[in-house]
């Protein structure tokens, strides 16, 4: 599928490209239809090579998006020497033009590899129990409004506040995310978020770039200076001071300290902000404690140095035996991961700890976050429910496996399993008849 | 049977063997047997495990059933063919817990099965339960 969708559509691309700067019409039109099929082209292969269905390998499909928007820069250059000269202006001008429109394709990819349900699950649960990738998909997913919104008012800091606000409203109607929620959402979400906080930057970056490019370039991209620039300053201290005042209903009030401590909890020791396997090796790993302990480099990170800051219990005292087994006890036995409103707070308030314990000890027991956990739960019981309801319909496989729709189901056990379930039941049945032929 | 009665034997001679095609499982498994101080290797398919187990003879094997290139029952077939890893164990860890599948396993020569999802007592218990047998087996084989 990826083959089809993608791959040939971005070869044609290119091949069009490069063809039609030969054969093109001298046509401004034209040409600029050209520069942006050369820019969707690129994305689009950039994501063929990366884009895995399994979401461990989002890395990579970010960091080629990375690589292609660099790869934009020459791009845009050459498009502007070759109509208008090379001015600052007009440089910061197409930047601001292209911008939106980069925006628009990164959200399509993504929601062509995660789904479009889940992309708009986001949006309307603001549901913090989802995969690695959500935060990086809200961000896109925001970006779209922001294209959109950007082409059809002509105004980029305003309706980028407007967006801020209809997320943050969001949250709060869904009545599962408090503005806390939506800070700690974009920097760190359960311990893998430093994705999250590349792309926080990225946005940071985007409007440092915008404001002067705002300011020197096309005035009728704005009403008015002044308000846009007092948006954009409007805009960041919200953001932040959100992050202050929000308790969240964590009984814990996020100090600067405590922030500081989150971003650097959520960063992993290789950046990645994914979870990796390491490459097997012969080598003994060294003996551990026996009671669940902190991983020690997190202890050295200083992470737990102040115990208060995290609920009320003390993490010293957390990750005996117990706490593991009242943990899983919740988890399966009660089927806890087959219902499709658990989330992280609710088993982190049923254990009596924080969030932020809880998202330690997953770290440190299970080496991956708490939505990889309970994806992975789900999709093992999808194996077995798969094979003792011929009859269902993925709808039915999906509800009863705790998601909230086929397509969220698919999209789900395909990252895991790197199959469709459909295909996965084949494989089975084909495993079942060469058992029972040997 | 307590959990720990193996933590504190030297186990670094051993080698055991997790094969599972899901990344995560790997991961959640290799984590929690990080605890134990032998060595563990991994394999993402039959093909790869079977590979494995030809260049480290492991004493211990945890198995997926339902892996690409070549399934757990075809894995089990090879190994229990083959006399040089007679003594080696074979846990099962399978989401596929209807009784043929797990009497269809055992019957190929698994020695356990665990049904997924896998708990932090499920395994330890097993894999100290495994390398009790396995470390009586040493203990006999030198003094016969």
């Amino acid at each position: 599928m990826q083959t089809v969708f993608i791959l040939i559509p971005s070869l044609i691309g290119l091949f069009w490209f490069f063809s039609y700067s030969v054969f093109a019409p001298k046509d401004k039109l034209f040409r600029k239809l050209k520069c942006y099929i050369l820019v969707l082209s690129l994305f689009f292969l950039f994501g063929f090579l990366s884009a895995d269905p399994q979401s461990r390998t989002m890395l990579h499909f970010t960091l080629f998006e990375q690589v292609c928007a660099l790869a934009l820069v020459p791009c845009f250059l050459s498009y502007i020497y070759e109509f208008n000269g090379v001015t600052t202006r007009t440089v910061f001008h197409r930047l601001c033009n292209a911008v939106p429109f980069i925006h628009l394709i990164m959200g399509v990819q993504s929601v062509y590899t995660a789904g479009f349900d889940d992309a708009v699950q986001i949006y309307l649960d603001a549901n913090l129990a989802h995969g690695p990738m959500f935060p990086y998909l809200a961000n896109q997913g925001q970006m779209v409004f922001y294209a959109s919104y950007t082409y059809m008012f002509g105004t980029f800091m305003l309706v980028n506040f407007l967006l801020f606000a209809i997320n943050l409203m969001m949250c709060a109607i869904n009545g599962n995310c408090s503005p806390a929620d939506v800070y700690r959402f974009y920097f760190r979400k359960n311990s893998k978020i430093s994705l999250s906080a590349v792309m926080y930057f990225q946005n940071l970056v985007l409007l440092l770039v915008l404001v002067p490019a705002l300011l020197l370039g096309r005035k009728s991209y704005v009403d008015n200076t002044l308000i846009t620039v007092a948006a954009c300053v409007f805009l960041a201290t919200f953001v932040f001071l959100t992050g202050l005042v929000g308790s969240g209903g964590h009984n814990q009030k996020v100090s600067l300290n405590g922030l500081i401590k989150l971003i650097r909890f959520g960063e992993n020791k290789d950046g990645t902000g994914v979870p990796s396997v390491p490459e097997p090796v012969l080598a003994a790993e060294p003996a551990p404690a026996r009671v669940y302990k902190y991983d020690t480099e997190t202890d050295a990170q200083g992470m737990i140095a102040e115990p208060q800051a995290f609920g009320d219990r003390v993490p010293g005292e957390l990750f005996d035996e117990s706490f593991g087994v009242e943990f899983e006890n919740f988890m399966l036995e009660k089927k806890m991961f087959l219902r499709n409103e658990l989330t992280l707070g609710i088993v982190s308030e049923h254990l009596g700890v924080s969030k932020d314990v809880l998202c330690v000890f997953m770290d440190s027991t299970y080496g991956m976050s708490f939505s990889n956990y309970v994806n992975m739960l789900r999709v093992e019981y999808a194996e077995q429910y798969i094979l003792d309801h011929d009859d269902a319909t993925q709808k039915e496989i999906a509800l009863a496996c705790g998601y909230s729709s086929a397509s969220a189901f698919n999209s789900a056990f395909s990252k895991l399993t790197a199959v469709t379930p459909k295909i996965w039941k084949d494989r089975y049945m084909e495993m079942s008849r060469r058992n029972k032929n040997s | 049977m307590g959990i720990y009665n193996i933590l504190d034997a030297d186990l670094s001679g051993y080698t055991v063997l997790v094969a599972d095609d899901i990344e995560l499982n790997l991961h959640m498994v290799r984590k929690m047997l990080s605890r134990y101080n032998f060595n563990l290797i991994t394999a993402q398919d039959g093909r790869e495990a079977l590979d494995k187990i030809e260049k480290y003879k492991p004493s211990l094997l945890l198995l997926d059933l339902m892996m690409p290139v070549m399934n757990g029952f075809e894995v089990i077939g090879k190994v229990r063919s083959d006399d040089e890893y007679s003594q080696m164990r074979i846990v099962v860890l399978s989401a596929l817990n209807a009784s043929e599948s797990v009497v269809e396993a055992l019957t190929m020569g698994a020695d356990e099965f665990i049904a997924k999802p896998i708990t932090m007592q499920k395994l330890y218990d097993c894999v100290s339960k495994q390398f009790e047998l396995i470390l009586a087996m040493g203990a006999d084989a030198k003094e016969g």
